[in-house]
């Protein structure tokens, strides 16, 4: 008898609260993901797997606590473990580069080819310093929500971000000097 | 922007040292103003953060998991008051209805099962129908049946009563 | 969980259906017992086995006229129950009889009976309803009448024939 009777459908307070703090947080968490794991297929079933596991221990979470360095945090530690039971480490390599600058750049497009650049290189860096770059450079956090995420000390935050930058400028002027080996 | 300015704060940017409001004015130079040759090496940095930001997810067919074991120790059980709430409401309509089912005035309903009464009071009935049948067509004007099952109910009443008495 | 919820609130929902069901239904077994108990009402039940035994078992009482007795038998062997409810104030009713005459009838006009005939005069008055069954056949027959010493309900209950009930009284011979 009850099974004919599915017309009602409602969440429980608790849900809809969680999910109304938990879906504006999808698209930081999704870019995280992406820039770790430095896939987007694999970035999407990270963000559904961090989303069931944030709902799992969301009674646990107190309304005072920041939700979204909780939920970075738990992107970061799936992230990380998945990329230790990968086998091989991912570089997307998305073409042949260019061994010198072309005599007519295009800015737009010149501008183009060193973002791409730029993505792949920062894809060659340990999994902290992107992580941290990304969390920085791309999401605007605070340096000791960096480290609360990350779970590290703040100094030490600031050292790898620095170091993280620097090498992205390094290879970057690498490339632009027509080395192939960065 | 003065690009002594900027120039200095690649510098502090370079040692993790800037905060968000510095890294927001590099980012605004790089991506909106006009870059001379010198600085131009750093614009694809800045330029890729920003299109970075706008990545969106893009799936939004957001449904909580059902179909695994979620352990909600402490929640879960909030609608149980709001469904004793609903009947314990359902309840008091029932008790406030004209035909209320659980009140229980005491029933003195007389249930007959001598042969004798049986068929006296069936007959009574029975005529009683009849001839209300008969008035409403018009055929008989006299009540002399129903009067005559009266008076067999109150034999019958007499006799009840007496026997409770005995 | 989700689902658990839907069920429980599904659940309430037709209970609340069922219950405004049961408050407009004319359940005539309701109003006997509720009567009953009250001044000036004396309500008699005659169940399936009195009936049965009396009208299938036994050949009629002995005193009474051979042919009345074989009319009554052939209407009376198919009947389930009756109930008759009577009220008058010689028996203790404080209320005037026309004013509970008004609280049956609007007990037992419900929907679940049509009505077979209905007189309303000053002194007088009939109702009669009938539920019929699938077969189109009367299944339950209810008669309500007042006159200004006394209201009467009589339920019967069973396969009736209202002709055969008709023909009763249309005497061709003095019965007394």
């Amino acid at each position: 008898m009850l099974l004919i009777f599915d017309f009602f459908v409602f969440n429980t307070v608790e849900e809809n609260e969680y999910i109304s703090k938990i879906i504006p947080l999808q698209d930081k968490l999704y870019r995280f993901a992406r820039r770790l794991l430095k896939n987007e297929e694999d970035a999407k079933d990270a963000v559904q797997e961090v989303i069931i596991k944030l709902w799992e221990k969301c009674s646990m979470i107190d309304s005072e606590r920041n939700i979204e360095a909780f939920a970075m945090s738990v992107t970061k530690n799936y992230c990380i473990d998945k990329l230790r039971t990968r086998h091989i480490q991912l570089v997307p390599i998305k073409g042949i580069f260019p061994t010198q600058k072309s005599l007519n750049p295009d800015i737009m497009l010149e501008q183009k080819e060193e973002i791409e650049i730029v993505e792949q290189i920062i894809a060659t860096l340990p999994a902290k310093q992107r992580a941290i770059l990304q969390l920085r450079d791309v999401e605007g956090m605070e340096m000791n929500e960096i480290a609360k995420v990350m779970k590290m000390k703040p100094n030490n935050v600031k050292v790898n971000l620095s170091r993280a930058r620097k090498k992205v400028k390094e290879k970057l002027e690498a490339y632009e000097n027509g080395y192939k080996n960065y | 922007m003065d690009i002594r300015i900027i120039k200095k704060l690649l510098e502090k940017y370079y040692e993790g040292e800037t905060s968000l409001e510095e890294e927001a004015v590099l980012r605004d130079y790089f991506n909106n103003e006009d870059v001379p040759q010198e600085l131009k090496k750093y614009q694809s940095q800045f330029v890729f953060y920003q299109r970075e930001r706008e990545i969106e997810y893009q799936n939004y067919d957001f449904a909580l998991p059902k179909d695994r074991e979620i352990h909600h120790t402490k929640k879960q059980l909030y609608w149980i008051p709001a469904a004793a709430a609903v009947i314990l409401l359902i309840i008091s309509i029932i008790f406030f209805l004209p035909q209320n089912p659980f009140s229980h005035k005491q029933s003195n309903m007389i249930t007959v099962t001598d042969p004798d009464s049986t068929y006296r009071i069936t007959e009574y009935a029975l005529y009683a129908v009849s001839e209300n049948l008969n008035k409403g067509l018009g055929k008989l004007d006299k009540l002399e049946y129903l009067q005559e099952g009266m008076n067999a109910l109150n034999k019958i009443n007499i006799n009840l009563s007496n026997k409770e008495s005995n | 969980m989700k689902k658990q919820k839907i069920r429980i609130l599904n659940t309430i929902v037709i209970l609340i259906g069922l219950s405004l069901q049961l408050a407009y239904s004319a359940d005539i077994d309701k109003i006997m017992n509720k009567y009953s108990g009250q001044d000036g009402f004396t309500v008699v039940n005659i169940p399936g086995s009195s009936l049965g035994y009396v009208f299938n078992e036994m050949n009629g009482s002995k005193e009474r006229n051979k042919e009345d007795d074989k009319k009554i038998k052939e209407i009376a062997k198919d009947i389930s129950g009756i109930k008759i409810l009577t009220y008058s104030k010689e028996d203790g009713g404080k209320i005037l009889p026309n004013a509970i005459y008004n609280e049956l009838l609007a007990a037992v006009n419900t929907k679940e009976y049509s009505q077979l005939m209905n007189v309303s005069k000053k002194d007088e008055k009939v109702m009669m309803l009938v539920k019929k069954d699938a077969n189109d056949k009367v299944s339950e027959f209810l008669m309500l009448t007042y006159e200004p010493d006394e209201v009467t309900l009589i339920q019967i209950t069973g396969k009736l024939n209202l002709n055969d009930i008709k023909d009763l009284t249309q005497p061709k011979e003095n019965k007394k």
